[in-house]
């Protein structure tokens, strides 16, 4: 699986960094707001009314807000989701149930790994409709209703405005929420069913294996694309190969005096490991320390390299390793990239090697570049010194996750057996050292791709984070929709609803910022339209002349701004899980914590934002 | 002022009307398929089914294809360039299992586009392949090339290009890759694949030799224009194919019906060479023709010459006497001894020189008749004519090397070549094995078999292709010999000719080369 962005900070560390920004962007943001009503009002009416009306907006607030009835939230609530239902909402369902009849004739299942492309393909579809359905429910209705001066009904009762809008994202949450459960238990079963097989096997195909008496070895029959090899003990017991990421176990029977085997549902289909990610550094050929391995010539940037047969070698070093989550040894699981510099033995893959290593205590952070190389060359040469089991070889295979299990009483470089976690990893930290051992070859990696393999979790739990990532989007796009609607008309409102949604799911986010902080060729908005309209290359100069300066004194006015709205816009791409649900990894609770966090980070600032203005429009008063 | 509004109207009203009639003689929906009718329609789908441009006619419809389409509201175009953008991205990123759906997806928003089938199965069997170790992962991706086409085919049926790139993935990714022998045994056990066709026709050149075919009929018999590839090459191919396939059961040591394969390949050569083929201006000429062009091009010159002997010389010589005096002496000096300046003259003056059959049979009397009874100027004319057809035919010919394996097959049917490619193949088994002397007694009885072979048919000595088989096994040869002592070939090596021939040159001289210098 790929983390293209740095691997996830702790919570305590994102409290620090993000969290500390959060208050200081959310006290910034009020206090600009306070500054600019007093401003207004001191123009307008002098300095005495201007404090007393800037004082009275705060203190009607904390008056809402504390004053806020959650009975009459509910109620107002149970509104929106009458109003939802009204507003036939369920259509929705309706073009989901069509997805899911006609999802067959795009989705190929025989595709080298359908369980990934088919969980993609419907959670993405389901967390894109649900998201316009919280676009289109949450920015319509309050213009709606104030236009037809149905709010009339609401606001002349005894409720408060922040409990309208409080009520209007809870009310709409809940139907999203609702549908939401709807769809996922469907597509649950869709995928579970599609993707379930079995095949059968010919016992007269089967043929002996060489050295093992009484084993038999054959292919099974093929469906959806794919046959798997397998061996079968003398008891006739056996499993296959893994095939398009999953394998089945094989048993025999006796029918009428013949020997019949049975092929049993596919395995390790539809998993949710749970991996246990290190720090990863390297070991350059000449045996010095580095940061990356090499890149052998790939665009992508992303997979380092080690040269086989020289003293180059990844290490990963892990955190929490204790025999009570880890009773039964090891499990090192890792998915490792072969570049071959000749193609060598064709028919073998490439020899590599593992071993454990008791890890140095924690590098101490330091910004001086010198001191940093420094202290690693130094703790490269402690390395040596460091207990070390012996090593296992194995052929890497690509696109497959390689096992290797170290047991917990092992041998240790000399011989000697060893306990693991008493000799190895004492205060929980242990490394694992990879290197490829055939002269010319390369192995690649990246800092996931070697984890420890803590458990299982149950998939229908995972697929449950999953939908709740879906379900925190579609939360925050309503808190959106609400807020832009309670001061723009309702077109205006789905716009800029759908426009931060847009965003955030196609990834904009990242991109402006990049325009924003002009590091990207052709300059800002400005500029571009100009080369667009000169059909300039991006690399050319503009002529220099009073209409550059112009042009570039614009964009450097106006891209500051853009920045500022990117960095403040949702990245709602974070709330995807479904790479990690499609590659068969257990979404962290540590991410959904993270998630959640973020979430409220944004929920809070818009119920207040869309409560100020909601209270300043007329009606409310 | 209402009344003139009331007869406007009833004038757009006409006008519309009456713009109907026309517009239901162009577009009225072909009739074809229901019971009664036989095609007819509009003008427009008669001219759709003419031209074979309806998607009826241009392949398989396809249910996913269309809704996607429509789905896209006409924005079909745009969305296929961000798939492809995003393709180039999966693939940028190793995310083959995207990447494969993506294409999926592109092909079937825009399923008449050959060029994406052609250059995404290429991209899928040839650059995706090679990005994964196992040569049997490998093999699925060319796989999965190949039958990407497959689908692209099924919508475009009438589409030579698109068969004959299947052809040549199916005979040439999977026989000619370094992993070949791999590929070429997988595929043969590949039941997915192959269904029901029985595995003596799984050879994949014989497999691939078919669509080759399909796509030549496509050609031939239902008039497709073949646009942006090379007829002579086109047509050959489903020959190459069957070529390849009796190489390649030598090779691997299938001897036993060597011979047939090799009279199948010649017969089917010769059938090529009596093909009507395209020829630069459109005209279609034989590559069998070329003897008889060349025969009859020497007879019209003799015919020519009988007229008045020896005028072309005369008029040759004229010419010189005509040329300034600096040229004239450039010109006859021999070739070493001109300096830059004379070169260049010389070079002027010999294309002044130079003397066309025209100019000479618009000399001779053209009352004269020629034994064929053509006056001079006609005769001359032919002759210009056949000269430039028997270089056409000749380049055609090189370009298939068209007389190599001609000669090829003609002595690889022969059985003293079958034996001595047995007793190579039994010697180089022999090497893999180590057992040395053996491989030397058989790797002898092959060269003495070679010898034979080549001395009856000559042309194969210099020919890269044998050379290069030959040199491979006079390697082994060699290191052989090396184990028993001797370090260079005898000097009555029997392959002595191909050596000279084939080896490649050394740059550094060998120590025996290396001149002494004389001793103080």
């Amino acid at each position: 699986m790929v983390f293209e962005k740095e691997l996830l900070p702790t919570l305590n560390e994102w409290l620090l960094n993000s969290g500390g920004l959060w208050l200081l962007v959310v006290a910034a943001l009020s206090a600009t707001a306070v500054v600019l009503g007093l401003v207004f009002q001191l123009i307008r009416f002098g300095p005495r009314a201007a404090l007393r009306s800037v004082g009275q907006v705060i203190g009607n607030f904390f008056g809402d807000v504390l004053g806020i009835s959650p009975r009459r939230v509910a109620a107002l609530a149970a509104l929106a989701v009458k109003e939802s239902i009204r507003r036939r909402v369920l259509y929705v369902f309706v073009v989901f149930a069509l997805l899911l009849a006609f999802a067959g004739w795009f989705l190929d299942p025989r595709s080298d790994n359908p369980a990934k492309l088919y969980l993609t393909f419907l959670l993405n579809a389901v967390s894109f409709l649900s998201l316009v359905m919280a676009v289109v429910l949450s920015a319509t209705s309050l213009p709606a209703d104030l236009k037809n001066r149905t709010i009339q009904t609401v606001v002349t009762k005894p409720v408060r405005a922040t409990e309208i809008v409080l009520g209007r994202i809870l009310g709409f949450s809940f139907t999203g929420t609702l549908l939401l459960l709807a769809m996922a238990l469907p597509s649950y079963v869709f995928v579970y069913r599609t993707l379930s097989h079995s095949h059968a096997i010919d016992a007269a195909s089967m043929v002996e294996v060489r050295n093992v008496p009484g084993a038999l070895q054959g292919r099974t029959s093929s469906v959806n694309g794919h046959a798997h090899d397998f061996t079968v003990d003398a008891q006739g017991l056996g499993r296959t190969v893994v095939e398009q990421g999953h394998w089945h176990r094989v048993s025999s029977e006796q029918v009428g005096g013949q020997t019949r085997y049975v092929v049993g549902p596919p395995e390790d289909q539809l998993t949710a490991k749970v991996p246990v990610y290190g720090q990863l550094t390297f070991v350059s050929r000449d045996g010095t320390p580095a940061d990356k391995g090499i890149n052998v010539g790939n665009e992508w940037t992303y997979l380092s390299y080690i040269d086989g047969a020289t003293r180059a070698a990844a290490i990963w070093t892990f955190d929490g390793v204790t025999p009570d989550r880890f009773p039964d040894g090891l499990p090192v699981e890792m998915n490792l990239k072969v570049f071959r510099t000749y193609k060598g033995d064709i028919e073998k893959t490439i020899l590599g090697s593992i071993k454990l290593r008791r890890a140095l205590p924690p590098m101490p952070a330091t910004k001086d570049e010198t001191q940093r190389r420094d202290a690693m060359i130094q703790r490269q040469l402690e390395r040596a010194s460091q207990p070390t089991s012996e090593p296992k070889n194995f052929f890497v295979q690509e696109y497959k996750t390689d096992q290797v299990v170290f047991p917990r009483k092992l041998n240790d470089s000399s011989g000697k057996e060893i306990d693991l976690f008493e000799v190895l990893a004492p205060d929980g930290r242990i490394e694992v050292e990879v290197q490829c051992l055939q002269g010319g070859q390369y192995f690649g990696m990246a800092q996931p791709d070697v984890y420890l393999r803590a458990a299982y979790a149950p998939f229908w739990l995972n697929y449950l984070k999953c939908f709740s990532g879906v379900w925190l989007q579609m939360v925050l796009v309503t808190a959106f929709g609400v807020m832009f609607s309670t001061f723009l008309s309702a077109p205006v409102a789905l716009l800029a609803t759908l426009s931060v949604m847009a965003a955030g799911y196609f990834n904009v986010v990242d991109t402006m910022i990049e325009y924003g902080l002009g590091r990207n060729l052709g300059g800002g908005i400005a500029e571009s339209a100009v080369r667009l309209f000169l059909q300039s290359n991006l690399t050319t100069p503009l002529e220099s002349g009073w209409g550059t300066t112009f042009v570039k004194l614009f964009d450097a006015v106006t891209m500051p701004f853009l920045v500022v709205v990117a960095s403040i816009l949702p990245d709602l791409n974070q709330f995807n899980h479904v790479p990690f649900v499609a590659n068969g990894y257990d979404i962290p609770n540590q991410v959904m914590a993270l998630r959640l966090l973020a979430a409220l980070g944004y929920f809070i600032p818009l119920a207040i934002v869309g409560y100020l203005f909601f209270r300043n429009r007329e009606v409310a008063v | 002022m209402e009344r003139g509004t009331f007869y406007r109207r009833v004038a757009y009203l006409i006008c519309i009307a009456m713009l109907l009639l026309p517009l239901s003689y162009l577009a009225q929906p072909s009739a074809a398929g229901k019971p009664g009718a036989s095609g007819g329609g509009g003008l427009l789908a008669r001219m759709r089914s003419d031209y074979h441009l309806s998607q009826t006619n241009l392949g398989e419809l396809d249910p996913a294809s269309e809704t996607i389409k429509l789905a896209s509201l006409g924005m079909h175009g745009v969305a296929a360039n961000i798939l492809w953008l995003k393709s180039n991205e999966y693939k940028m990123k190793q995310n083959w299992t995207a990447l494969s759906a993506t294409l999926e997806q592109i092909t079937k928003l825009q399923p008449n586009f050959i060029a994406v089938w052609r250059h995404q199965a290429w991209n899928l069997a040839y650059n995706v392949s090679v990005e994964f170790d196992d040569y049997r992962d490998r093999y699925d991706w060319v796989k999965r090339g190949i039958k990407f086409l497959r689908d692209g085919i099924d919508y475009n049926l009438r589409e030579p290009r698109l068969w004959w790139d299947h052809g040549w993935f199916i005979g040439y990714k999977i026989g000619r890759s370094d992993e070949h022998k791999q590929f070429r045994k997988l595929f043969l056990a590949d039941d997915d694949y192959h269904g029901d066709r029985p595995i003596e026709e799984r050879d994949n050149w014989l497999v691939g030799r078919e669509s080759f075919l399909e796509a030549q009929r496509l050609v031939d018999d239902e008039g497709v224009i073949l646009r942006g590839m090379n007829p002579v090459l086109f047509h050959i191919n489903p020959t190459m194919w069957l070529l390849n396939y009796a190489a390649q059961q030598e090779e691997e040591g299938q001897f036993a019906d060597a011979i047939k394969h090799w009279q199948r390949a010649q017969a089917d050569l010769l059938r090529y060479e009596a093909r009507e083929l395209p020829g630069p201006d459109s005209k279609p000429l034989r590559l069998r023709d070329y003897a008889p062009v060349l025969e009859r091009q020497q007879k019209l010159l003799d015919e020519l010459e009988a007229l008045d002997p020896g005028l072309q010389e005369r008029m040759r010589q004229e010419k010189i006497a005509g040329l300034s005096a600096d040229e004239r002496a450039a010109y006859l000096k021999p070739d070493e001894e001109r300096n830059d300046q004379e070169h260049r003259l010389a070079a002027d003056a010999a294309g002044k020189v130079f003397v066309t059959h025209e100019e000479v049979g618009r000399r001779i009397d053209p009352d004269k008749r020629s034994a064929s009874g053509l006056n001079p100027e006609e005769l001359a004319t032919q002759i210009s004519e056949l000269r430039i057809q028997a270089s056409i035919l000749d380049s055609y010919r090189t370009q298939v090397n068209l007389d190599y394996w001609l000669t090829r097959c003609e002595a690889e049917s022969d059985p003293l070549a079958v034996e001595a490619r047995k007793a190579i193949f039994e010697g180089n088994e022999a090497y893999d094995r180590l057992e040395l002397a053996l491989a030397r007694q058989k790797f002898e009885e092959g060269i003495a078999g070679w010898r034979k072979v080549l001395d009856k048919y000559p042309s194969t000595v210099t020919d890269a292709i044998t050379g290069s088989e030959l040199m491979e096994m006079i390697k082994r040869y060699r290191a052989i010999l090396r184990q028993d002592g001797i370090t260079e070939l005898p000097d009555d090596f029997l392959l002595n000719d191909i050596v000279a021939e084939h080896e490649p040159r050394d740059p550094t001289p060998r120590e025996s080369e290396i001149p002494k210098q004389p001793k103080e």
